[in-house]
């Protein structure tokens, strides 16, 4: 029989979440949860907290005579606090340091693309290419149309020896399927230092770290070098804001593949790049999101 | 990489002891985030603040990737450190068990505004007065 868990939800008002977290706190040694309520802003980055809305504050206590008391404690304590409303449901303990992979399993791009984490055994059909990755702190798991979208896409479009950069590289998921896929050498470039570390590692996992090179930073004007393939998935403003300097770093005939978009958005994005000498060459879309593919035109 | 957010949570757990037990087994089971990665990670960039809370405010993407920023320790550990007590009062009501001062209730206050939900600092003063008469410290 495994243990049981009482994950104790107190409902607070914004004012009195200090207070009533340090209270909580006492009871639950291990930490707490806390939910602050927020809109997600799906397309930028970004959330808002929604003012004056109650937080969801979450401690666990074990389900044990010492865990009574503490629950009795803790109601006595927050009698203090009308406005906190106090909820408790079971909760079974399981091996949480790997229940989370139940999440992922093998991505399978429906091309010769696959990606499998390292606890999974995977025998690859002859005409498979294995990209083996763990979900991290760097965007590009696999888990999201955006980056299937982009892979099938490279797919069709790399070209062998054809130089590649990377815009927002994340995982490094794409700089490592365009080096499968027989391209040249590839750059990745990502904002956030954490996740070039990431990408730097995973190129290693893929035994392709001497075909790619990997910095932090943003792509601007006076980039220098060109590339027959640029492939950026941020987001719809992102790119388009990077229209000029994709027009600067993609050579005439070359490839620019773009994603992290809805479809909706296409057309925005359309607009943008042909503005710069690109013709629309592909588009594909998954659930909502979209993908598309442009060729530059010669100069 | 495009980052498309699932959601956003915030642990309250002691810097350098991050471990897959409750709250952050369950917290971030339920969203497929890779728990020995955040420990790990949490534990290296805490270790040099043993002994305090240090709250991680995680944001997760769509593919269940994940982000994380460190937030500064909860009003309660920094009125203790003021106070110089040990824990708060068990009965807030009737025991005080110490005491800051006004100027100490302003330095916390200010200290916190980043993560508070306070337009200015007088309402943050408030709010952290507020924890102070739970904790049983009086502000004088």
């Amino acid at each position: 029989m495994s243990t049981l868990w009482y994950e104790i939800t107190a409902s607070t008002p914004p004012g009195q979440v200090e207070a009533v977290s340090e209270i909580m706190r006492n009871a639950s040694p291990g930490g707490l949860s806390v939910e602050e309520p927020m809109d997600l802003i799906g397309m930028d980055e970004g959330f808002h907290v929604r003012e004056g809305e109650p937080v969801l504050i979450r401690a666990y206590l074990p389900v044990s005579e010492l865990g009574a008391v503490l629950t009795d404690d803790l109601r006595t304590r927050l009698q203090d606090f009308p406005g906190v409303e106090l909820t408790a449901k079971p909760l079974f303990e399981q091996d949480w340091s790997v229940s989370w992979r139940e999440f992922f399993g093998v991505v399978d791009t429906g091309g010769r693309l696959v990606i499998v984490p390292s606890w999974i055994e995977h025998e690859p059909r002859p005409d498979q290419l294995v990209i083996r990755l763990d979900p991290g702190q760097a965007f590009g798991t696999g888990h999201h149309e955006s980056t299937r979208l982009c892979m099938a896409s490279m797919e069709t479009l790399v070209e062998p020896g054809m130089t590649v950069l990377d815009v927002g590289t994340g995982s490094g998921v794409l700089a490592i399927a365009a080096v499968l896929l027989g391209s040249g050498p590839v750059t990745g470039i990502d904002i956030d230092p954490i996740a070039v570390d990431v990408a730097v590692e995973n190129t290693e996992v893929n035994g392709v770290a001497d075909r790619i090179t990997l910095r932090p930073g943003v792509l601007e004007p006076g980039h220098g070098a060109r590339y027959g393939m640029v492939v950026s998935n941020i987001n719809r403003d992102a790119n388009a804001a990077l229209a000029p300097a994709f027009a600067e770093v993609t050579e005439p005939g070359g490839v620019l593949i773009l994603s992290g978009f809805l479809a909706e958005h296409a057309a925005t994005v359309t607009a943008a790049m042909t503005a710069y000498g690109f013709r629309l060459r592909e588009k594909r879309h998954e659930r909502d999101w979209c993908m598309l593919a442009f060729i530059r035109k010669a100069e | 990489m495009s980052k498309k957010i699932r959601a956003v949570l915030t642990l309250q757990i002691e810097a350098g002891k991050a471990n897959p037990a409750p709250p952050i087994g369950p917290a971030l089971g339920q969203h497929g985030v890779n728990i020995m990665e955040f420990c790990k990670e949490y534990n290296a960039r805490t270790q040099d603040q043993a002994g305090q809370v240090v709250p991680a405010q995680l944001t997760i993407y769509e593919d269940r990737s994940f982000s994380f920023v460190l937030r500064t320790p909860p009003a309660a550990d920094l009125i203790r450190k003021a106070a110089g007590i040990g824990k708060g009062s068990s009965n807030a009501r009737m025991d005080k068990v110490g005491r800051i001062s006004l100027v100490d209730l302003k330095k916390i206050a200010e200290a916190k505004m980043p993560d508070l939900n306070a337009n200015n600092v007088e309402e943050a003063m408030r709010i952290v007065e507020g924890t102070c008469r739970s904790m049983g410290v009086e502000v004088r």
